[in-house]
């Protein structure tokens, strides 16, 4: 199994899972809402005029464990659902292997439930 | 000082008191608004209340207390316009000679806290979506009609009041009315995103806190209390003394009968008992006894807030049916209820308090002829089309020529950081200097060690 994970904006959630599948098929997702920066460092805002940095901005984690199969095409639909447009701070995606993904309700490895 | 002198003073402390009372019924609204609403808008749906008041008082002591109270005919009134000391110090002179027992300056302090609430209830159902301009530009015009549908039936010029409509406090006048330009305001503006799927069912956008609606919902009955008992105006009505008391037992009884009704209605319906609806129940019974509170007995107040409660759910939920996207529940609380106060009031009014009070007659129930319900039938379709169809022109007009809604990314960002630059709950958000995440824990662990200092203020 193929453990994908993304970072994305937050509003892009919806639309990156939606899109992974339409395009695969897969379905199951866990969201984690977390903070960060890329190259852009942060943002400034501005309070009554006065500005503060934040160094973190909002963003998501998400998680997919997919069939190897699919891997290619998971992080194909992520990439281009997770597009905004702006010039910066889209996040990442990326890909890792995983062993004995296991179902806690059933006991049984994924790979073998899936095989029947 | 002579008799008549200490009724004035009387009369004013009542007044005044009982638009202080009706004027913290924004703070009502500002908790009941932000709280049904998302946490990206709750800065903006509350502080739009201190807005739209400012803008209302002012453009009511220049124009909207002369059209609504200054002598002039049966359809507005034609003095009183941009009012100096010397007009709102007298008592019972023109321009102002409809207050008889209190100063005009007294008036004007409880007749602009009135257009104020009704104007608080245009954006409750045009909440989340509208531009910022809007809440000045259509405050101002909604201020204006408000005030000449207020001398039709207010102002004993008028030609409604002649006629004998019976609104005590306004069902028709400020609640129907704020309901009809919130209808027209959430036509025009179409539902938030996400509010109704492709397939036309309706998706809950559940309000940030229920906490917060509950607390603005007492204050609005609190509120109530200087709303209903003190348009009596004073501390004697007809042969009554301290008649507001009374009126403020049936505003009272009908908003109890309302809360509960609501509650039960939405536990038969929804499955549950809803919080909000039972909100919206109460509020709805308030709503609808303000036309009734000084014209029916104890027993009839308990009927008409025990049917606005139903009808306040039934009505929230008939909107949404409707494809009308009404965050708040405006629509229904205020303008079904509305007319449905002033209806039963044409049903419910008892002869002997409407003659003590000198306006129309007694209702169906007692008189057995249904004289009064055609009145006031007659007014809701008077004020329904003028202020409808005046409110629908003027927000078509801004929308056809400047856009009234907001773009599609400030309102999923949220109206408190695009229009006001910083979120209600910053924290929630972004990190914050010194703000969530980042406290000092040492208290937990029994230490009691000093917090490292917070770094340096910039300097001013």
């Amino acid at each position: 199994m193929i453990k994908v994970e993304a970072i994305v904006l937050r509003e892009r959630v919806e639309i990156v899972i939606d899109a992974v599948e339409v395009a695969t098929g897969h379905v199951g997702v866990t969201v984690v809402e977390a903070v960060g920066h890329g190259r852009e460092r942060g943002i400034t805002h501005e309070y009554r005029g006065r500005v503060f940095e934040s160094r973190f901005l909002p963003k998501a984690l998400l998680t997919f464990v997919v069939q190897d199969a699919l891997a290619p095409g998971v992080v194909a639909a992520v990439a281009d659902a997770a597009r905004s447009g702006n010039d910066s701070g889209d996040g990442l995606v990326w890909i890792a292997p995983v062993g004995n993904v296991t179902h806690h309700r059933t006991g049984k490895r994924i790979e073998e439930a899936e095989k029947r | 000082m002579k008799t008549a002198d200490v009724v004035i003073a009387a009369n004013t402390i009542w007044v005044v008191v009982a638009a202080v009372l009706v004027m913290f019924m924004q703070a009502g609204f500002a908790l009941l608004e932000a709280g049904l609403a998302r946490m990206k808008n709750a800065a903006h749906i509350a502080g739009k209340n201190v807005l739209v008041f400012g803008v209302c008082s002012l453009v009511y002591w220049a124009v909207g207390f002369g059209l609504a109270f200054g002598d002039g005919n049966a359809l507005v009134g034609t003095h009183g316009f941009l009012p100096s000391s010397s007009a709102l110090l007298a008592v019972g002179k023109a321009p102002f000679s409809f207050f008889s027992t209190v100063p005009g300056a007294a008036g004007y302090l409880f007749e602009v806290v009135f257009a104020g609430v009704s104007l608080a209830i245009v954006w409750g159902a045009m909440a989340e979506r509208a531009k910022l301009w809007v809440y000045f530009a259509f405050g101002a015009v909604f201020t204006v009609l408000y005030s000449i549908t207020s001398h039709w039936v207010w102002h004993p010029g008028g030609w409604l009041y002649s006629l004998g409509m019976q609104d005590f406090a306004g069902s028709t006048v400020v609640h129907y009315q704020g309901a009809l330009a919130a209808l027209a305001g959430a036509l025009l503006l179409g539902p938030r995103i996400g509010k109704f799927g492709r397939d036309g069912r309706a998706n809950p956008i559940p309000g940030h806190n229920m906490p917060y609606a509950v607390l603005g919902t007492i204050i609005l009955w609190f509120g109530w209390f200087g709303f209903n008992p003190g348009s009596t105006l004073g501390v004697v009505t007809g042969n009554r003394i301290g008649y507001f008391g009374y009126v403020a037992l049936t505003t009272n009884l009908a908003a109890a009968a309302g809360a509960l009704g609501g509650v039960a209605t939405a536990w038969a319906v929804l499955r549950k008992p809803d919080v909000s609806m039972m909100l919206n129940g109460a509020l709805a019974a308030l709503v609808a006894i303000t036309a009734a509170c000084g014209f029916v007995a104890p027993w009839a107040a308990i009927v008409i807030g025990l049917a606005a409660g139903f009808l306040a759910v039934t009505g929230v939920l008939a909107v949404e049916r409707l494809g009308i996207d009404d965050p708040i529940g405006a629509v229904a609380v205020h303008g079904a209820s509305g007319v449905w106060g002033t209806i039963a009031t044409g049903l419910f009014a008892a002869p002997a308090l409407a003659a003590n009070l000198g306006t129309g007659r007694g209702g169906f129930v007692y008189t057995g002829s249904l004289h009064q319900v055609w009145v006031q039938l007659l007014g809701l379709a008077a004020v329904g089309a003028f202020t409808f169809s005046a409110s629908f022109g003027a927000l078509w007009t801004m929308k056809r020529f400047w856009g009234i809604r907001v773009e599609e990314h400030v309102e999923t960002s949220g109206l408190d950081v695009s229009e006001h630059g910083m979120w209600g709950y910053p924290e929630f958000y972004i990190p914050v200097p010194g703000g969530y995440g980042t406290e000092a824990h040492g208290h937990l662990l029994g230490h009691g060690h000093p917090h490292p200092a917070a770094a340096e203020p910039e300097a001013a």
